[in-house]
């Protein structure tokens, strides 16, 4: 009987703090009103609870120093300042590779056009006169 | 924002930065802000986890597991009225501050920032049930911490401040 009397209590009280941050049911609000007109003890709770709520909110009136927006834009801007600076950076790199491919492509392809009218064919070993050579002349070559 | 930032942090150097490094990640993160929640809500979101961030840092810094960044407020104020209402301030914010870093969250962020309970369960991405669960027991835990200056002096004075 005390063990039950303990868990309605504890119930109860969960109701009461629920009552302040949640909706309750039709059942659980009807069960929390009358626990509340039959009891001086959990009204003077409920009364402290709202107590302590108030003592917190009203406990901050918080800021930051003086010319905060001023010192979060100056951040911002010298954020921006870097990022356009690294940008134009990678854009420049960017442009000169761009000529490089757009000048290599062309090499190519000249090479490939004459590859085509001295030969008949138009094969990689063409190309790249591999038919022609040996592994052991490669070694021979400018290249190395 | 500084209200959630002190509220976490306390009134210190670091509260700024944290104030600070807020705006900055939101503006870097501007192109990945899809509209699914509110801007404050944006903010706050950043705001608690760089403050969750700095808690960590002080915890690890200082080798111990809880989050009591104050010392504690054994010496209870005098009771000189002009001062009271000013220390009943401070005992509270320095209560608010001994409280493990998940219940200071909510704390903050239902009672000081105002948020709904929603509001707040969106912001931490927890269940309604975790955050209703979370400030029950902040709560009750603060009225321990609070007990020796408050609820004595409420019972005292027998009726409500509410």
């Amino acid at each position: 009987m005390i063990q039950e009397g303990k868990e309605m209590d504890k119930k109860i009280l969960k109701l009461l703090y629920r009552s302040f941050d949640d909706e309750l049911n039709e059942t659980e609000t009807q069960r929390f009103k009358e626990a509340l007109r039959q009891s001086d003890e959990l009204r003077r709770e409920k009364d402290r609870i709202l107590a302590q709520r108030h003592a917190i909110a009203e406990s901050q009136k918080p800021s930051f120093k003086p010319f905060f927006t001023e010192r979060v834009m100056s951040r911002i801007a010298s954020l921006s300042a870097k990022k356009n600076g690294l940008e134009a950076f990678y854009e420049t790199l960017l442009a000169i590779f761009r000529r490089f491919a757009l000048v290599g492509a062309a090499i190519l392809i000249i090479l490939l056009l004459a590859n085509l009218r001295s030969g008949d064919a138009l094969s990689t070993d063409e190309i790249f006169y591999t038919s022609d050579v040996a592994i052991e002349e490669i070694a021979d070559l400018p290249l190395f | 924002m500084a209200a959630t930032v002190i509220g976490m942090l306390g009134h210190c150097p670091e509260a700024e930065d944290v104030g600070q490094e807020t705006f900055v990640r939101f503006y870097q993160s501007l192109d990945k802000f899809r509209g699914e929640s509110s801007v404050g809500t944006y903010l706050t979101r950043i705001a608690i986890n760089l403050s969750l961030n700095e808690l960590k840092r002080r915890r690890q810094k200082r080798g111990r597991f809880s989050s009591k960044d104050d010392e504690g407020i054994e010496n209870f104020p005098d009771r000189n009225e002009q001062k009271q209402r000013k220390e009943l301030k401070d005992i509270v914010h320095t209560g608010i501050r001994k409280l493990d870093p998940k219940y200071r969250t909510v704390i903050v962020l239902r009672l000081i920032d105002g948020y709904s309970t929603s509001e707040t369960a969106q912001i931490l991405k927890l269940p309604v049930g975790t955050v209703l669960s979370r400030l029950a027991r902040a709560q009750l835990k603060l009225k321990e911490i609070l007990k020796p200056l408050y609820w004595d002096k409420y019972d005292t004075r027998g009726e409500g401040n509410g």
